[in-house]
Parts: structure tokens; C-alpha cells; sequence
């Protein structure tokens, strides 16, 4: 097959041993039904992403995402190696003389071509297409259960009190909350799939909404009383969202990640918890 | 002979009168400016009117509890760094030493990634008492080590490059093995001032006061020390007694300073030259000038921090290089580098 480098990868019929390098393709491979013969640790984190935790907690980890140690990957033999975000060319040029090499996306590339292009490298282009009717029905369901709330405006913000930021219009989590007929607030319109540089506290209007969901990045220690201390803010007392109790707290390093399809189905299930009356 | 003096002196008491002019004016500016409403005419107006003002509970909030900590925050951290500069280049006797230089920043780092790996820090409070605690650790580690022995400023300066080395390597070494402890040290790691917290102000306010109370005291007997040690003790000062109070004034007003707004580098490099090259020999004169210098530039750099790309902010750690880099080069050029070996008069 032909990978978003342009590069002819001559992939094996029936993949088994298959190394997932970053955290889409990882949860490509498991939305796939396949066991991962080794990943990399998260963006920003020590291991597998916390919404991949259960299914992919004794995958052997081979590094840092961008830094996996080849010695290790050699230990690993795999027989398809997937290296999406890669940007580094020579380090591609060292994977594929460990194993096939296939490119799933571009930095700038949405989870659905990442994730074909993986169903694709793995010859399992029917799970594919059965896993994304089941998304598709999922996001119709969930849309009918909003109701009401379906006009709702959603921030979705990286909570940092000396200066939030919120999710560019194409990142992971806005592409998600676009599926499901919610609009941003329009002052999160502008393009890009990463963040914003940090806000000025006077301009904290930009990150209300109806709902603010409000990632922050660890929930241990004093760092759980980030959403305590927020609230303590007068300017952020005095949201709109805040003052209607519509702010939700939620996994900082699954919203504001670069996920994959069970990322998307764990970001739909936050939003039914919140907002689907109960 | 004596009228260039005195017209030394007048062009110095003029440069100290504007010096003193301008952190009052930066301090309204930094009241007025900002990336929300109200803009600097509401603002203004608000001030003027103590408040009664149509719009004035939106006012009252970024003003009061947004524009005026940040502001305060920039003035004690910056009469802190200006200060604690000023001390440690003639401590060390030498015109590079800044508040990195006794191991105070590093240490501060190494204990806030500490704090958030092994502690789950995570919180403003938190940090500040990590750094604050780091800074004082690393501080005496170093006085230590450099008083094992002859104490010599030379000894101060390379026990506080070894310790601070190693301090760095470890906070690397933690960091590298912990993701999400380097994804929250990166936000702590560029000094900022937006969103200090007024109760962190308030834990900060008597180190510094003591601080500054401190270097009052000790400037007259450091100036003797500037001559060498036998000549201080010639003068009756015990050098060993004198570095240790020094070091201690410098440790809180530095370790203080980086608690409260992170590492802000090069301006407790910057603030004592500057000072220097307007203020005269004397060493009182120059620290007191050296911290009005340093809280003139961090706010000045604040309030630029806030308008370069609104709604955004620019970290006022990076607008400090920026800023500070054109006045370093002036000090260079006009040839006011005083050396500090003959500001006690005399070579």
C-alpha cells in the first residue's frame, strides 16, 4: 500500500506481530481486535493513555512517542510497525529497516484517515467499516438523547489557571463534538488541531459556552483541586457556564489528546454522562 | 577637578528622579492595560471615580482582582530580583553573578518537578512552597559546600555552577521519566505573572521586606569587603559573618521572587548594572536603585506581555530577555561598566 509519506510499503498478508507507535494507531489496533505486539507511552504521560488502559495494559512499551528505542523495537520482531505523526523522515528510514513501515497520518489529519489507513495496512477494512456504522449510530442516539441541548454551544478548554487554553476548531476532540451537531463557541472557530497559547485571564469569555468541558491533566494529589481553585477565580465565578453548573470536569489527556476511535467513543460517553437528562 | 564631579552627581540625581518618575507611571499603566473591558479610559475612570463607575462590578473584578495582584506581583518580584542581583555580584565580586548563580533557581525547579512527580503538586500553593523550600535548600547547600574550607567569593561562584549543574541534571533526570510531570514543569518553568494568586502575594511579602531590610543593613559592610578581605577586617568586619547575610538577604529575595512568578531570568543580571551605571559608587544606593530598576523592567514587560497578541499572553520571563537585552547593550556601550572592585573608592 501507499502511506500519506508517499512511500510504497509492501505489508504482510496476515500482520500479527504489529507495533503501534503512536497513541491513534494504538487505538486503531485494539478498535481492530488486534493485540499489539509493543506501543509508546502517551503524550505527555508514562504510559498508555488512561482510556486505553484496560485493554492495553500489558502491551510492552518501547518508548516515548517520537523517541522509541530501537534496540527494543528490534527485541520485539515485529512483522508491521504503524508510525503515524512521525514527522522525523530518518527515523522512518531506521523503522523500515526494522520492519514495513506504514505512515497512518499527518499531523494535521483527522482519526478517520488515520484509522483507515491502519484497517487498511492490517487487511481488516470490514471491521472498519462495522466499527465506524457503530460510531455513526452512537453519535445518532446520543444526538436524539440531548434533546433540547442539541443547539448547545460546548467549550472545550485545557484547564491551566495562569492561562487556559481551548481546543483549535479541528482538534481531536472539537472533530467529535462537530459529529454530533454541537457548535463552539465563536471564539474557539479558528482552525488548527492543537491549542491555543495561553489566555488572558480578562479574556476568560472566550471559554464560555453552554457547557465548558474543562480538561485538566491529572486527578491525584493537590492537582485534583485545580477545578476547587478555579472556582475560587472571580472571573471564572462569573461564566456563564459556571454559574449554571455546566462545567465539567474530564480527562485532560483524553480530550485534549490526538485519539483514535475509542477515543472518540470515551469523548461521547463524557458527553452523555453530562448531558443527557437523567 | 570638581565640577565634572558635580556635574556627575546632578546627571545621576536627574537619571535616579526618572528612574523613581517611571515605576509610579508603569504602575497606572499596568492598571489600565490589558486584554478585557474595561479598556484604558474605563479603567482610568474607575480609578479616578474609587469605583462608582456604571459598569463597575466587571471592572472591580479584572482590576482589582486580575490587573492589581499581577502588578504588585511584578513590582516585589522585581524589587526582589533587582535586589537580590545586586548582592550577589558584589558578594562574588563578580559582574555575572545572578540569582541563578547560588543554586537558588535550580533548586526551586528541582523541588517543584519533585513536588509534582512524587507529591502530586499541582496547584499554585503548591508550587509556591516547593520552590520556595527548593530555593532555600539549594541556596544553603551551596553556602555550605563553598564554606567547607577558605571561604572565597571564587568558591561561592563555582560551588554554586557545580550544585546548580547537578541540580539541573536531576531535575532532567526526573523529568525524562516522567511525561506528565514535564507536561505541567513546562508551564511552570517560563515566569509569568497573569493569575498570581493575592494570598501567594501576601506568604511572599515578608521575605522580601525582610530581605530588603537585610541588604540595607549589610551594604555598608559588603562595601568594605569589596576592598578584599584583610582590609575589611582591618576595618574590624569578620568577612565569614558578612558573606552568611548576605547570602541569606539574597537567598529570600531571590527564592521569594521564583516562588511567586517562576524562573524570570537575566534581570537580577540586568537591574544591578543598570543601577550601577547611574547611581555612583555607593553600594546602597546602587541596590536600592538596582531594585527600583528590576520592578520598572519586570512590569514593564508584564504590561507589553499582555497587549503583544491579545486575547493571548506572552510569558513576561521571555519579554524580560527581550526587553532587558537593549539596555544591557547601552550599559555596555556608553562604558558605565563600573567595575566593582573599585566602587568602595579607589582601586
Amino acid at each position: 500500500m501507499t502511506d500519506v509519506t508517499g512511500a510504497e510499503v509492501a505489508v504482510p498478508e496476515q500482520p500479527e506481530r504489529v507495533v503501534a507507535l503512536s497513541e491513534r494507531d494504538l487505538d486503531a489496533l485494539l478498535a481492530l481486535g488486534l493485540d499489539p505486539a509493543g506501543t509508546t507511552s502517551g503524550r505527555g504521560q508514562n504510559d498508555v493513555p488512561g482510556y486505553l488502559r484496560e485493554r492495553a495494559d500489558d502491551v510492552p512499551i518501547v518508548g516515548h512517542f517520537m523517541q522509541p528505542s530501537l534496540g527494543r523495537l528490534v527485541e520485539l520482531q515485529p512483522d508491521l510497525i504503524l508510525a503515524g505523526g512521525l514527522p522525523d523522515a530518518q527515523l522512518i528510514g531506521r523503522l523500515r529497516r526494522i520492519a514495513p513501515t506504514v505512515v497512518t497520518y499527518r499531523a494535521d489529519d483527522d482519526w478517520r484517515s488515520a484509522f483507515r489507513n491502519a484497517a487498511e495496512a492490517l487487511g481488516r477494512e470490514q471491521r472498519y467499516r462495522a466499527f465506524l456504522e457503530r460510531y455513526r449510530q452512537r453519535v445518532a442516539d446520543l444526538r436524539a438523547a440531548i434533546g433540547a441541548d442539541a443547539d448547545a454551544t460546548v467549550s472545550i478548554v485545557r484547564w491551566n489557571p495562569r492561562g487556559p487554553m481551548y481546543m483549535q476548531h479541528d482538534a481531536f476532540a472539537s472533530t467529535v463534538i462537530r459529529d454530533l451537531g454541537l457548535a463552539r463557541p465563536a471564539a474557539q472557530q479558528e482552525p488548527g488541531v492543537a491549542h491555543s497559547p495561553p489566555l488572558s485571564l480578562e479574556a476568560l469569555e472566550r471559554i464560555d459556552g453552554d457547557w465548558l468541558f474543562l480538561g485538566t491533566l491529572r486527578r491525584e494529589g493537590d492537582a485534583r483541586r485545580a477545578l476547587e481553585r478555579a472556582r475560587e477565580m472571580p472571573a471564572f465565578r462569573g461564566l456563564r457556564a459556571v454559574r449554571n453548573g455546566r462545567v465539567v470536569e474530564v480527562d485532560g489527556s483524553l480530550w485534549t489528546s490526538l485519539g483514535g476511535p475509542l477515543a472518540a467513543l470515551a469523548v461521547l460517553e463524557d458527553i452523555e454522562q453530562a448531558m443527557v437528562p437523567r | 577637578m570638581t565640577a565634572p564631579r558635580h556635574e556627575g552627581r546632578s546627571a545621576r540625581l536627574l537619571a535616579g528622579a526618572l528612574v523613581a518618575l517611571v515605576l509610579p507611571a508603569l504602575v497606572v499603566l499596568s492598571l489600565v492595560t490589558g486584554a478585557g473591558e474595561p479598556g484604558p479610559v474605563g479603567s482610568l475612570r474607575y480609578l479616578l471615580s474609587a469605583g462608582s463607575v456604571p459598569d463597575a462590578a466587571t471592572a472591580d473584578t479584572v482590576i482589582r482582582t486580575l490587573r492589581l495582584p499581577r502588578t504588585a506581583a511584578a513590582v516585589v518580584v522585581g524589587i526582589a530580583l533587582g535586589v537580590a542581583g545586586c548582592l550577589l555580584q558584589a558578594l562574588t565580586r563578580n559582574p555575572l553573578a545572578e540569582t541563578g548563580i547560588l543554586g537558588i533557581n535550580a533548586g526551586a525547579a528541582l523541588a517543584v518537578v519533585l513536588g509534582i512527580t512524587y507529591a502530586g503538586a499541582g496547584t499554585g500553593a503548591a508550587y509556591l512552597v516547593w520552590a520556595f523550600a527548593g530555593a532555600l535548600a539549594g541556596s544553603a547547600l551551596v553556602l555550605l559546600l563553598a564554606n567547607a574550607g577558605a571561604a572565597t567569593p571564587l568558591r561561592l561562584v563555582l560551588a554554586g555552577i557545580a550544585l546548580g549543574s547537578t541540580f539541573s541534571g536531576l531535575t532532567a533526570a526526573v523529568l525524562l521519566g516522567n511525561q506528565a510531570s514535564y507536561d505541567q514543569y513546562r508551564f511552570w518553568v517560563l515566569g509569568t505573572l497573569s493569575g498570581v494568586d493575592t494570598g501567594a502575594l501576601w506568604f511572599i511579602m515578608p521575605a522580601v521586606a525582610a530581605s530588603v531590610a537585610l541588604a540595607l543593613l549589610v551594604t555598608r559592610p559588603l562595601s568594605a569587603l569589596l576592598l578584599g578581605d584583610d582590609a575589611a577586617r582591618a576595618l574590624g568586619h569578620h568577612p565569614r559573618v558578612i558573606r552568611a547575610w548576605v547570602a541569606l538577604a539574597a537567598t529570600l529575595a531571590a527564592g521569594s521572587a521564583v516562588a511567586l512568578a517562576g524562573p524570570i531570568a537575566f534581570l537580577g543580571l540586568l537591574a544591578p548594572h543598570a543601577a550601577r551605571a547611574v547611581a555612583g559608587p555607593r553600594l546602597g544606593v546602587q541596590c536600592v536603585l538596582s531594585g527600583v530598576v528590576g520592578a520598572a523592567v519586570l512590569l514593564g514587560a508584564d504590561i507589553v506581555a499582555r497587549v503583544v497578541v491579545p486575547p493571548f499572553e506572552v510569558p513576561a520571563s521571555v519579554l524580560v530577555a527581550l526587553l532587558g537585552a537593549p539596555v544591557m547593550i547601552w550599559v555596555v556601550r556608553s562604558n558605565r561598566l563600573l567595575r566593582l572592585t573599585t566602587s568602595g573608592g579607589g582601586p
